[in-house]
């Protein structure tokens, strides 16, 4: 055997002994990782282990192609080449899953509670990898990319706290008088599903229209739309023509 | 605020009397599982609506109310269906639920299956019997139920258990008063608390261990 065909044998056995090293070692540290942030979820701690395991076999695979004496300049061009495209191309993922470790380290909220993020409102459904799925109270599904929660102060509002709700009736041909006995009427038969008694913020006529302004405290806060569909009944039924906003 | 009850016997009792002070104005409904219940339910609280439901069909009346349901107590004599019952009203999103335990050997499985508010009604039994024996280190007299606290007795039986409360409160800076050992109550300073006092404090549950562990192994 020539020195160069022994020297070539070494150094493939050292690069198999990397590669092999690097998936022993990315195994272990994924026990460990597992067992350490599984209080965060052991979905969450899985995945965040298998991509610390990839990225460690890479970097045996990187350290065994040096071995085998390729240019390890021009290897570690590609590598951080691919890592710059792979993050650029995928940056909204990684960000999400950065927002996924925020939501889970830091837990501004849990399932259940409701919450505000910007002009979205509702109630948490489902804290994912990639997104937050709330119900609005209007029982719209709405789906907010985890990096939102990096980007705009959340509001937590427990989930068992009555929301409170307010509401303008318009009559079209009222006296301030009439809309008020009027809308205390429907508001009676609404009570027993509030939590506690509505209350009338304020009256006003403006080109002669009544706008009654309401405040509602409800703790289901998918009733609003039974609410709003049960006054407008109870107006109809009255004979009287307004608008609910 | 819709409560639903169900089950009709002496948890659902105090449960609607509960509901009742709370919204006085509320709609209170019992689902009941047998009629001769229900007739008596009526005439004990003429104010609540009764129904009359097999077991298997709770389940089709919380899926057809869910979105008017604010509050569900599961409160039936059966542990078992308690537990059924809550989850699926969970799964259902109906905002607070709560179930009511027969047996307390049980409240590790309920919280194992993620139903926050488990009402425990012997808890008490335990805090009662120490206080009236007197003769404990910590005592829970109050359980908080969204947070991890509560008001716990402290007994001083020593200058060193002493020395290792006032310290405890003056770093926490806790709200605390004192049942001295003529049973008369104290307010602060914190200087006045002598041996043979119990110190009431109100604190987070893993501080309250760790106070008790510093007394037990004594590690100031």
């Amino acid at each position: 055997m020539t020195p160069e065909e022994y020297s070539l044998i070494i150094r493939i056995v050292f690069a198999l002994l990397s590669i092999v090293l690097a998936m022993f070692l990315g195994l272990r540290l994924r026990k460990i990782i597992i067992k350490n942030l599984s209080k965060f979820g052991h979905a969450f701690a899985s995945r965040f282990a298998e991509i610390l395991r990839y990225f460690l076999i890479i970097l045996g695979v990187v350290i065994a192609f040096s071995i085998l004496s390729l240019d390890v300049v021009v290897l570690t061009g590609i590598s951080i080449g691919i890592f710059i495209i792979l993050l650029i191309s995928m940056r909204d993922v990684f960000s999400n899953y950065a927002g996924e470790i925020y939501l889970r380290v830091r837990r501004p909220f849990n399932e259940g509670d409701f919450i505000k993020i910007g002009r979205i409102s509702g109630r948490v459904l489902s804290i994912n990898s990639q997104d937050v799925e709330l119900v609005s109270i209007k029982g719209e599904r709405i789906i907010i990319p985890n990096q939102f929660f990096l980007k705009y102060p959340i509001v937590n509002k427990s989930s068992t706290m009555p929301t409170s709700i307010e509401l303008k009736i318009i009559f079209k041909e009222s006296t301030l008088e009439k809309a008020e006995e009027t809308v205390m009427e429907a508001l009676n038969e609404i009570r027993p599903e509030l939590f506690e008694d509505p209350r009338i913020i304020s009256i006003n006529k403006t080109d002669g229209r009544t706008e009654v302004n309401l405040l509602l405290h409800i703790v289901n806060q998918r009733k609003v739309k039974w609410v709003i569909n049960k006054l407008s009944r109870e107006f109809h039924r009255k004979g009287i023509e307004i608008e609910i906003e | 605020m819709r409560s639903i009850v169900i089950g009709g016997g002496h948890l659902a009792y105090f449960t609607v009397k509960a509901l009742r002070e709370i919204d006085p104005k509320g709609r209170i409904i019992i689902i009941e599982f047998t009629s001769e219940k229900i007739e008596m339910l009526k005439k004990t609280f003429p104010y609540v609506e009764t129904m009359l439901s097999s077991i298997d069909k709770v389940e089709e009346y919380i899926t057809e109310n869910q979105s008017l349901i604010d509050v569900l107590v599961s409160a039936t004599d059966s542990d078992a269906l308690n537990l059924r019952y809550a989850k699926y009203s969970i799964k259902n999103e109906v905002p607070i639920v709560i179930a009511i335990l027969n047996n307390p050997l049980n409240e590790p499985i309920f919280l194992k299956e993620n139903i926050k508010y488990v009402i425990n009604p012997y808890k008490t039994i335990t805090s009662k019997i120490k206080e009236i024996v007197n003769k404990f280190r910590v005592n829970i007299l109050y359980e908080f139920s969204k947070i991890n606290a509560g008001i716990y007795a402290l007994k001083i039986e020593d200058a060193e258990t002493l020395r290792k409360v006032q310290s405890f409160i003056l770093k926490n800076d806790l709200p605390f008063f004192i049942v001295s050992i003529d049973d008369k109550l104290r307010a602060g300073p914190i200087e006045n608390i002598q041996v043979g006092d119990i110190v009431c404090v109100s604190c987070l549950d893993k501080d309250i261990r760790s106070i008790l562990e510093k007394i037990k192994e004594g590690v100031g």
